[in-house]
């Protein structure tokens, strides 16, 4: 009885996460995610005043918030091959976890064929994120391979279309972030280049404690990020937005 | 989604240049005027050189003396190298000036700002755009109709090795566009078309005018140089 129990849960448990893919691809360390949800809106502000990223994310002119289920939605477009969507991705969960909490998100590198190549990262395949305040919508269109993964739908594909693209963006290409309505990223906010072929391990603690110009590029770009979104929950949760009390790198 | 570059016109096609129809006319012993012109006679000073030893005339291995050539090799080479140097040019100031984009492209293959812009577009701390630029700068004095009409061998191997030299390295850069990119640049694939068709051109333009020994002084049997001292 006991063995048919654990057949049973070995054969549940391997069956795959919400919204497919590999059942190879590992759930993120739990440590690593520490590491980044644990750096403090104070710290975020400090470094994106002092150290600003090489881009922040760009006002669409839209005064018309994006909203999904009565709170404001951030849309995000990707590939698990591209390097620059790994960056961001780093960012972006430092950020995104100061209003909610993700679960399923999985550990991956992306492509060692690509320049930059081998970027730790993480991959939103799968993955779900629970906020009070924001909706994050996010499509891994490639595996790390550049096969087919997902399909945005129409709304974000018609997005896409009309913000990743002049004048809006320079040239258009992934990581898009569409956030909120107001404001859009398109690439990477900083220069992944020395991330190549590190730990997720390394590149964790150096986002945690800023001690490598990523580390602190990775905390400016979330304080960037963050910043947006107090704008688009109107400060809230207080505790993280007190230290936003402005949109920060217009 | 992939931007592409816009479209471009062609420079100006060079004018026809003078075609010497010989050299050495104001020696005094030239044919006199209203002779019908024809191929570039060798002067009585080159004679010496030949005598010394039927085999390949001395003046001609040297260089010194000029022909009538077909046109084409010249043409064909002279307008290729004109449109890579434009092209090549371009490519120069936009290395230089583009900023850089730090994006992967949502679709398509071509992504020309990720090609020019990603470790594989400089060599040595050199960009290769501006070693394609010196390709052509070297290339197109070799492409002239002095220059062709030439049987200086040794400027005859330098202009075929170098194209090959540099098909070489176009091969190279096809190499890291399409396998290690993963993108091609359009003005990238346009210096690589024309490097491609000026080893054509140059190789069949090489075999098209290649000096034999009716080029010499006295022709084949030596009659022809007779006649010259006669008049």
């Amino acid at each position: 009885m006991i063995v048919v129990v654990l057949v049973v849960v070995a054969v549940t448990s391997g069956g795959g996460t919400s919204g497919g893919g590999s059942n190879s691809t590992p759930l993120a360390s739990a440590s690593v995610l520490r590491q980044i949800e644990g750096v403090s809106p104070e710290t975020m502000a400090t470094q994106v005043k002092n150290d600003p990223p090489l881009a922040f994310p760009a006002s669409t002119g839209n005064t018309t918030v994006l909203m999904a289920n009565g709170k404001p939605k951030i849309v995000y477009i990707g590939a698990e091959y591209c390097p620059y969507c790994g960056g961001e991705r780093w960012a972006m969960i430092m950020a995104l976890s100061k209003f909610g909490t993700f679960t399923g998100i999985k550990q991956i590198t992306s492509s060692a064929s690509d320049n930059p190549s081998a970027i730790p990262t993480f991959s939103f395949l799968g993955a779900s994120y629970r906020s009070r305040y924001l909706v994050f919508d996010p499509t891994e269109t490639q595996d790390v391979n550049r096969n087919p993964l997902q399909t945005p739908t129409a709304e974000n594909a018609a997005l896409e279309a009309k913000y990743d693209a002049p004048p809006y963006t320079q040239a258009g290409g992934i990581p898009f972030v569409y956030i909120g309505g107001k404001w859009v990223i398109d690439g990477a906010s900083y220069d992944v280049t020395p991330m190549q072929h590190l730990s997720h391990a390394t590149v964790a603690q150096a986002a945690a404690t800023g001690s490598t110009k990523y580390g602190s590029d990775i905390q400016a770009t979330a304080g960037a990020i963050v910043s947006r979104l107090c704008n688009l929950t109107h400060g809230q949760p207080g505790n993280v937005c007190r230290s936003f009390p402005a949109v920060v790198g217009k | 989604m992939a931007r592409t570059p816009t479209g471009r016109t062609a420079p100006r096609r060079p004018t026809t240049t003078n075609l010497a129809k010989g050299r050495g006319m104001s020696r005094p012993d030239r044919p006199a005027p209203g002779r019908s012109s024809g191929p570039a006679r060798p002067t009585r000073s080159a004679q010496p050189a030949v005598e010394a030893g039927r085999r390949w005339p001395a003046a001609l291995a040297l260089g010194g003396e000029h022909r009538s050539i077909p046109a084409w090799p010249w043409i064909v080479g002279l307008v290729l190298c004109l449109l890579g140097l434009a092209a090549a040019s371009y490519l120069t100031v936009a290395h230089y000036v583009t900023g850089v984009t730090l994006a992967c492209p949502d679709t398509g293959l071509i992504n020309c700002e990720k090609v020019t812009t990603s470790s594989y577009s400089t060599i040595l701390g050199i960009p290769v755009a501006v070693l394609g630029l010196a390709f052509f700068i070297f290339m197109l004095p070799l492409q002239t109709p002095w220059a062709w009409r030439s049987t200086n061998q040794y400027l005859r191997i330098v202009r075929m090795a170098s194209c090959v030299v540099g098909m070489g390295f176009v091969l190279w850069l096809l190499y890291a566009e399409l396998i290690k990119i993963g993108n091609i640049c359009l003005y990238c694939t346009s210096v690589h078309a024309l490097t491609f068709l000026i080893l054509l051109s140059t190789a069949f333009g090489t075999i098209a005018t290649a000096p034999s020994l009716d080029d010499g002084p006295e022709g084949s049997d030596g009659s022809e140089g007779q006649a010259l001292q006669a008049v």
